[in-house]
């Protein structure tokens, strides 16, 4: 048990020295009350481990309903976790941001920064963290109890794989196409703040860069870097929105023509279609069509 | 023949993956080649400027001359291109190394970090195979993510590996170099001595596994 044992300077300055050591120490007086204190946090935390959903969730077992035990027993494609459309909203966070994190990276495009999700996530993972240190420093604290800590510790590491995964899949598309996002005001709308910033200072970055390795040895009329190619291939890029994706629609999403002179494909509820992804571009934004 | 050159250094890049592929050595940059391209196409522009000077109104009507020039631009344009794209990729490159590395730029900038590879002796660490631009570029690029990502350090270190989920939370290492008396997260002293083991909590130690001091058994 020594990997428990770890005292953060936190808990030790409350519980006072008595509680260094043991996992499963003496329930003297200092024990019993540090361990009612905690006691409701610990509950809370064996409820939510309970059904098995994501440990995040401390504000009361509503958020998820029937829909999150199917997604675990049949599988993530299955009609039943997957059809109604509007349970986007009553999603926990870390299924809502499972499902961000897939969208994003399953288009071309950038699509809108989730920057309530992400900053809803974070204090929750910062408070738990808080709450785990608290709970490990307490003597009062079970064997059993220190098991599940661990699963809740590991179903956060979880948590932090997919905010850093979400982040940096943005970041890369953001450097990708940032000289394109410096003159296209509908992706500036779509990131945050801080990403606005990176994108243009990488954008300088990279232009600086160029003209001091290059440019600057060239005649003056090819020292630009943002004109056309003799095939028009821009020299800027941008996102490819021919790009197919893989989508499954919630709802119907009426018909869709492919291309020209072709029939037009009914894209029905419940249906699986790889299409570029500029035809369905609305849809998913809508959340209608979901990107596998 | 125009552009031979910038063909020379575009082929080079595209067959060799060294570029992109993090765990081989950079290539050395081409600076001879750059600067002979760079050469070639100062005179290209030079020369197109004199047609156009000493011609002047009567330009259009030479079709031998227009053709000249058009070769001319075009090849000019294209060495550009071809710079341009060699530089890209590198750039892409020195990115990715960066990102493995953890955002480590110390780390990754000393010999240490391509003691393993240096097979090839034309560049033998990574800050010899970078010309001073993208020295520069990658300082510049260090400051950059270290700055976005500040916003989340409290919570998370967005610089840690992403290749896969995380599995396991604890993990066995093995010290493969001495590193000295480490702080872990939780306030633990954990003294890496050459050939000790451990059993310790992977986020802690993950820097020091990327960084070679660690070894997972």
């Amino acid at each position: 048990m020594s990997f428990y044992g770890g005292d953060d300077g936190d808990g030790s300055a409350r519980w006072g020295s008595s509680s260094r050591g043991g996992s499963a120490g003496p329930s003297n007086i200092t024990g019993i009350t540090a361990g009612t204190g905690s006691r409701p946090f610990l509950s809370r935390l064996e409820d939510s481990m309970a059904g098995s959903p994501p440990p995040n969730n401390y504000d009361g077992g509503g958020g998820y309903g029937g829909g999150g035990r199917h997604f675990d027993e049949e599988g993530v494609f299955s009609a039943e976790a997957l059809s109604p459309g509007p349970e986007e909203g009553e999603l926990d966070d870390l299924r809502r941001l499972g499902r961000v994190w897939v969208r994003e990276r399953g288009t071309p495009d950038i699509l809108a920064w989730e920057g309530d999700l992400i900053d809803s996530l974070l204090d929750k993972l910062e408070q738990q963290q808080k709450m785990l240190a608290t709970l490990r420093a307490d003597p009062a604290t079970s064997e059993e109890e220190h098991f599940r800590l661990v699963l809740v510790q590991t179903e956060m590491e979880r948590a932090k794989y997919l905010v850093r995964s979400y982040v940096r899949t943005r970041l890369h598309k953001i450097e990708k196409y940032s000289q394109h996002i410096g003159n296209s005001p509908e992706l500036q709308a779509h990131l945050s703040g801080a990403e606005l910033q990176h994108a243009r200072r990488y954008a300088d970055l990279v232009a600086s860069h160029f003209q001091h390795s290059v440019l600057d040895s060239l005649p003056e009329w090819m020292r630009r870097t943002d004109e056309m190619t003799n095939d028009g291939v821009s020299m800027v890029s941008t996102p490819n929105v021919d790009t197919p994706v893989l989508v499954y629609c919630r709802k119907d999403c009426g018909e869709i023509t492919v291309g020209r002179g072709e029939l037009p494909v009914q894209l029905n509820e419940g249906t699986t279609h790889l299409v570029r992804y500029h035809l369905v571009k609305r849809w998913i934004e809508l959340g209608w069509a979901e990107v596998l | 023949m125009h552009g031979d050159l910038a063909l020379q250094l575009v082929t080079g890049s595209y067959r060799s993956t060294q570029a992109t592929a993090p765990q081989l050595p950079l290539p050395k940059y081409a600076l001879p080649l750059i600067l002979a391209i760079c050469l070639e196409t100062r005179q290209l522009g030079a020369a197109i400027q004199a047609a156009t000077e000493t011609h002047g109104s009567a330009l259009s009507q030479d079709n031998a001359l227009v053709c000249a020039l058009t070769v001319q631009h075009l090849a000019a344009r294209r060495n550009k291109r071809c710079l341009l794209a060699y530089l890209h990729s590198r750039l892409g490159g020195i990115k990715e190394r960066w990102w493995d590395a953890g955002g480590a730029l110390a780390y990754l900038l000393s010999p240490a970090a391509s003691a393993n590879v240096s097979a090839d002796v034309d560049a033998p660490d990574l800050r010899s195979a970078l010309s001073p631009q993208e020295l520069d570029f990658m300082r510049g690029y260090n400051s950059l993510v270290l700055d976005y990502k500040s916003d989340f350090l409290d919570v998370l270190d967005l610089a840690a590996p992403i290749d896969r989920p995380p599995g396991e939370l604890m993990v066995d290492v093995r010290v493969l170099k001495d590193a000295g008396e480490v702080v872990l997260e939780g306030g633990e002293r954990v003294e890496f001595i050459k050939g000790d083991r451990f059993r310790l909590e992977r986020s802690q130690v993950e820097r020091l596994i990327v960084q070679g001091f660690l070894e997972e058994v």
